[in-house]
């Protein structure tokens, strides 16, 4: 019965090709839109939120509670074995514990303020990387890592010297020269200029504390990936990158509220596009059907009919989504949509990180599940609409 | 045949199947009414949005010596060595524009010290023109004068550690490359709403700031214009005029981007609902075929029976497009009165721009241009999707004959 079903649907729709295909293409255009959309949106955000974890952020971080409230170096917290054994969760890719005060270049080419930031070499090389591991290792004895926008600003080069002054631990103003060993060149402009990164040991020796144990004020944690979350002990102050750049976390929800918005409006589109096809398509056969009530079919098995022929027209709409959908984002998650064309030319910082230049379309396979579900859904009411119609024709018929 | 029978033709094929053309008359208006209101949203939206930001602060164009901004490309990068000379631009200054002095310092309070910039403002125009005085959450906004009173934000004054009343340590470098220091004394905390700007922005009155980095009084840094309606469009020819959208290019460009968005969405919908509509009529048509035959046999040419048809898609579209039209402007005009609140995208969460917290309500204003620009397009589509339906029937009508 099932087979016969199967094989009766599929005649009905080879019945009038043109339309059917008609109807499919319709489907598929729209899928491939809604898809295209949703892939270049998820890409960019996807960007974003690299942009801002690899800005020394990470996705998440610990902080101390003087850190916290005032970005203040002051009572760094220990970074004991219950911490670490915490954070050698499965799901933690690489954390840097680091220490930071905030700094200051005064020179005749201008002044700027900066994050002088101790670091342990390994870890942070193995977070952020922000050079190859030579450079890193490079700075262990008395140098520091620059970026190149600050090296350009105050026309600094390897091996030159630069002046730092800052508030040190008993509250004094101080003055420390460094040697530069390495400049790197990463995550925009904003970053490269506010950034100076130098072993742990130093900087506890210019800040003035003198501590055996492991210090930090703040713990950068990258996580194996963006969905996965991270319960840390409760008596830690943990931030997500959300709440660390507020700006981008809003842009992204503003993002998800636009798609959501969209899909409706899609949604509505195709149901409007196919419903009347379909209604059509029913209305043509009613001789037939009524031949067919006539003879004893009932109008359970019409809706398991026009179900099936909604169900194969869903899969083969679905079918050709997917492989256009798929080609397209195969060739563009390759040569990338270059979104500076929005600003001449020009990549754009925002809340201090450098947006992407070019966005690779990104689908995630529930993204493209819950579309097919979305299609099947349209069509289904759509042919349901169609099928109630007809019976209730054929019923007023008979009376 | 004479157009009104063609009319009356047209109007009673319409009629054989109402469920059918109330169906593809809803996709007309659905299409034209939600295109309207989407344009007018995104146009009013961004307008809105722009406004409510730069009235904070920006303003929407300065007037700068043409050094001032040596890079280009980069207008963040400026140059405080170069000034605007007042007496010989007398002409510049208006009622809506406002005086500035920007200078980067370093503050050090008792827990801190940090970068910021220093603004030099004339507090009472501030407060007629800009926004800045209504972000004084705490104590008072500045008196004016030679008093050097500083505005912290609220971010900025926690990482000092310093209260109102409380002095903070101001160190720059002043117009002649001199070291410039002098004591401050926090009069008000700013709330931007927890923004970046909250960091690294203070003010000050405008003479302060001009006595401790030694510029003559009558020389500033910016004019800034906030006379959002009467963009300027010309300066003297020794000084630049730079617009918001240079400087703050992020926020221009984050704009522009929905603004597109809605553009290729309303396109979209558009295509769709037009070849559903024509798919729907190229059906309707076919089953007509009959028909049109035994009109073909009666005499009737193929361009009467095209003409024929062409008048009932122009009703259908008129009929379509004109409510849509109806619709699209009654929800805009709705929303004119009861304004969208753009945190509704956001779970309710409060919209940063350029490191501030805005709250626009957005009142949606008719754009006349998007009222025949819409229905144009839509028609368009429509005309072009509706080439192979129409190519079918001729080539039926001819073989009949």
């Amino acid at each position: 019965m099932n087979l016969w079903l199967l094989k009766l649907s599929l005649l009905n729709l080879k019945r009038n090709i043109g339309r059917t295909l008609f109807i499919i293409l319709s489907i598929t255009l729209a899928v491939c839109i809604a898809g295209w959309v949703m892939a270049v949106f998820e890409g960019m955000d996807t960007q974003i939120i690299k942009a801002v974890v690899e800005g020394n952020v990470g996705h998440l971080q610990v902080q101390s509670s003087h850190y916290h409230q005032a970005s203040s170096p002051q009572q760094p917290e220990k970074l004991d074995q219950s911490l670490i054994s915490q954070l050698q969760n499965p799901v933690v890719a690489a954390y840097s514990d680091e220490l930071v005060l905030k700094g200051f270049i005064s020179a005749p080419e201008g002044q700027q303020s900066l994050d002088v930031i101790g670091v342990d070499l390994q870890k942070h090389y193995h977070t952020f990387a922000l050079m190859d591991k030579k450079s890193y290792l490079s700075i262990a004895k008395e140098g520091v890592l620059i970026g190149k926008a600050l090296a350009q600003k105050f026309s600094y080069e390897l091996g030159d010297q630069l002046m730092i002054n800052f508030q040190n631990a008993q509250g004094d103003l101080q003055s420390e020269l460094f040697t530069i060993k390495g400049i790197f060149h990463k995550n925009g402009l904003s970053f490269e200029k506010n950034h100076l990164y130098l072993t742990k040991k130093n900087w506890l020796k210019i800040y003035g504390i003198d501590h055996d144990a492991q210090l930090f004020n703040r713990i950068a944690i990258l996580l194996k990936s963006r969905f996965h979350k991270l319960k840390l002990s409760d008596k830690f102050l943990q931030r997500s990158w959300r709440e660390i750049n507020p700006e981008m976390a809003v842009v992204l929800d503003f993002h998800s509220g636009m798609i959501r918005f969209f899909m409706l409006i899609i949604a509505i589109t195709v149901l409007m596009t196919v419903l009347n096809p379909v209604s059509i398509l029913w209305q043509e056969r009613f001789n037939e059907f009524k031949m067919l009530n006539t003879i004893g079919v009932n109008k359970k098995t019409f809706w398991r009919l026009g179900l099936t022929e909604g169900f194969i027209v869903s899969l083969i709409a679905s079918f050709f989504s997917f492989s256009l959908l798929s080609a397209l984002l195969f060739y563009q998650s390759k040569s990338g949509l270059n979104f500076s064309k929005l600003n001449a030319g020009n990549t754009i910082e925002r809340a201090g990180i450098q947006l992407p230049r070019y966005v690779y379309p990104l689908m995630e396979w529930e993204v493209f599940y819950a579309i097919v579900l979305l299609v099947i859904f349209v069509v289904m009411t759509s042919y349901a609409y169609g099928i109630y119609g007809l019976i209730k024709k054929i019923e007023k018929e008979m009376k | 045949m004479k157009t009104p029978f063609l009319l009356k033709f047209g109007y009673r094929n319409l009629l054989r199947n109402k469920s059918r053309t109330l169906i593809m008359c809803l996709g007309l208006i659905l299409a034209t009414a939600y295109s309207i209101f989407a344009l007018n949203f995104a146009r009013s939206g961004s307008a809105e949005v722009v406004k409510n930001f730069l009235k904070q602060y920006s303003g929407s164009e300065q007037e700068v010596h043409p050094e001032y901004y040596p890079d280009k490309l980069n207008y963040k990068r400026f140059n405080p060595y170069r000034l605007v000379d007042l007496e010989e631009h007398k002409d510049i200054l208006t009622s809506k524009k406002v005086k500035r002095i920007t200078l980067p310092v370093f503050l050090i309070g008792k827990k801190n010290n940090l970068g910021v910039l220093l603004t030099g403002i004339e507090p009472q125009k501030e407060k007629t023109l800009s926004k800045v005085h209504r972000s004084v959450t705490q104590g008072h906004f500045l008196s004016g004068g030679m008093n050097n009173e500083i505005l912290i934000g609220q971010r900025l004054a926690l990482k000092l550690g310093v209260v109102i009343g409380d002095e903070v340590g101001v160190i720059g470098q002043a117009i002649n490359g001199a070291f410039a220091n002098d004591l401050f004394t926090v009069t008000g905390i700013i709330n931007f709403g927890g923004g970046d700007l909250e960091e690294t922005l203070s003010f000050t009155n405008l003479k302060a700031s001009q006595y401790f980095a030694n510029i003559p009084s009558d020389q500033v840094h910016q004019v800034v214009n906030f006379d959002l309606d009467h963009l300027i469009t010309k300066t003297s020819h020794q000084l630049n005029l730079v617009s918001w959208k240079k400087i703050l290019p992020e926020i221009s460009v984050s704009i522009s981007f929905i603004d597109h968005f809605t553009w290729i969405v309303s396109l979209v919908i558009v295509l769709v609902i037009c070849l559903g509509l024509s798919n729907t009529l190229m059906i309707s048509f076919l089953e007509r075929e009959a028909e049109f035959k035994t009109l073909n046999i009666l005499g009737a040419k193929s361009t009467w029976v095209l003409k024929a048809l062409f008048i009932e898609i122009a009703l259908l579209s008129f009929i379509g497009i004109g409510l849509g039209i109806v619709l699209g402007h009654l929800i805009t005009v709705y929303f004119s009165i009861v304004p969208i609140n753009l945190e509704m995208f956001t779970n309710g969460k409060p919209i940063m721009l350029g490191g501030m917290t805005i709250k626009p309500l957005v009142r949606l204003a008719p754009d006349f241009e998007i009222y025949w620009k819409t229905p144009l397009t839509i028609l368009s589509f429509l005309l072009v999707t509706l080439i192979y339906p129409f190519t079918k029937i001729i080539r039926r009508s001819q073989r009949a004959h």
